[in-house]
């Protein structure tokens, strides 16, 4: 049986480490993809990730059991991307680069057409407003539900569902060129 | 029609197609409809693509030596847990009348500090302006050197960290200033800083600190300021400076 967040982060709480190691294994992939995406820089979307979970250590008792754990650390580390980019101390169109992405196992060729779609993808994940890109990443690589989205950015769901709807629209656009590999 | 126009079909709304798409909906008229409208059937496709190139771009991880740092952190934490019972647990058995007339006290002293903060005019102020030589001084402790020195929200309950500088007396005793008193609880993670003469214990204290300033913030150096506080709650931009060298910015 899977043990939830929730109990990974219980055990934490009465001091034991292997639940919150529990959370990083599970959230580092989907998490980290979300927070890179967003703030496009390997360095700063590493700092937000660790300030992400050393918040999550510091602050657990604030937890509210009432809520589900992927929410509230969405939550956080939302909130520090669009603080860093806010700062502007990064462009929001730079290009992520040089984030390395996980191991795929793939062989060269598609490891290659992998590479040139996800240049593709990031490159027009730029070009969106940020609203629109964070409801993007938030259910395609955070697996988070609409409804958790409107939860979690304060919004009214149709008002999420229409950001998701743009953002595919000009997703479609922007990924014309990839047409006929990625059908 | 593909993503890139316009939904035209009346019967149903893109944004229930896109939570049909995602099966977020178990609304057995949208998946008939669906099945017959080549229109809703086109802007799914479309949706689609982009989903199966958001997939082929792939997950991103950040590195084996960040995910090591934060399980050292995680179990150093941990540790402290175990081996420190926190204050709530401590207190349980204690009758509800000590928390009632605690909260009196603290209420009274809180007045006290608030009337006697207002009658030396402008303390914060001058914390800002002159630093904490001054305000040492103030509460007669010479700085020699400056061992360690946290800024913080004024608001202590909001979970800030308040002002606390270590120096050493013209008498050469150590001293730890703390503003409105030495018990931390910053996000209800208890940190006590017990002031006293006793050097040891002082070390032990602000060694605590050092640990508690790791893990609450990320100075920056170029404005000075650190950003602190829970995401959901607000944030607190709090002043972070550390040793004798940053003193010159006070």
């Amino acid at each position: 049986m899977t043990i939830s967040d929730e109990e990974l982060l219980s055990r934490y709480q009465s001091g034991d480490e292997s639940g919150f190691n529990g959370l990083i294994d599970r959230y580092q992939r989907p998490l980290f993809t979300v927070i890179a995406r967003m703030v496009r820089d390997r360095g700063d979307a590493q700092d937000i990730f660790q300030e992400t979970f050393i918040r999550v250590m510091v602050h657990n008792e604030r937890f509210d059991p009432g809520r589900k754990f992927s929410t509230w650390i969405y939550t956080i580390a939302v909130n520090l991307c669009r603080d860093h980019l806010r700062r502007g101390r990064r462009s929001p169109v730079a290009v992520v680069g040089d984030v390395p992405e996980a191991a795929g196992g793939d062989d060269p060729e598609s490891e290659s057409w992998r590479r040139e779609v996800r240049s593709a993808v990031d490159q027009a994940l730029a070009l969106l407003p940020a609203e629109q890109r964070e409801v993007f990443l938030l259910r395609e690589y955070g697996g988070m539900s609409f409804k958790e989205i409107a939860t979690l950015t304060r919004s009214n769901l149709n008002t999420v569902l229409g950001r998701m709807r743009m953002a595919v629209k000009k997703l479609r656009a922007e990924l014309d060129g990839l047409r006929e590999e990625i059908g | 029609m593909n993503a890139g126009n316009d939904h035209k079909c009346a019967a149903v709304s893109a944004e229930d197609l896109v939570l049909f798409a995602y099966g977020e909906t178990d609304d057995p008229s949208i998946a008939k409809h669906v099945a017959g409208c080549p229109d809703c059937r086109a802007f799914i496709a479309d949706l689609e693509k982009v989903r199966h190139a958001a997939q082929r771009a792939g997950a991103l991880e950040p590195g084996l030596a960040v995910i090591a740092g934060l399980k050292q952190k995680a179990a150093r934490q941990a540790g402290a847990v175990r081996t420190a019972p926190r204050q709530k647990e401590r207190g349980r058995a204690w009758p509800r009348w000590v928390f009632a007339m605690a909260a009196v006290f603290i209420a009274a002293a809180g007045l006290m500090i608030y009337q006697y903060q207002e009658r030396h005019g402008a303390w914060h102020e001058a914390r800002e302006t002159r630093g904490v030589p001054a305000y040492l001084a103030g509460v007669g402790a010479q700085l020699t050197e400056m061992e360690g020195l946290v800024g913080g929200s004024d608001d202590a309950d909001a979970g800030g960290l308040e002002i606390i500088a270590v120096a050493e007396t013209e008498a050469g005793d150590s001293v730890a200033g703390v503003e409105g008193g030495f018990s931390l609880d910053p996000g209800g993670w208890d940190l006590i800083v017990e002031p006293g003469p006793n050097v040891d214990d002082l070390e032990v204290a602000m060694n605590d600190l050092e640990s508690q300033v790791d893990l609450l913030g990320d100075y920056d150096a170029q404005d000075g300021s650190v950003e602190k506080g829970w995401s959901g709650g607000g944030q607190m931009e709090l002043p972070l400076l550390r040793g004798v060298e940053d003193n010159a910015s006070l």
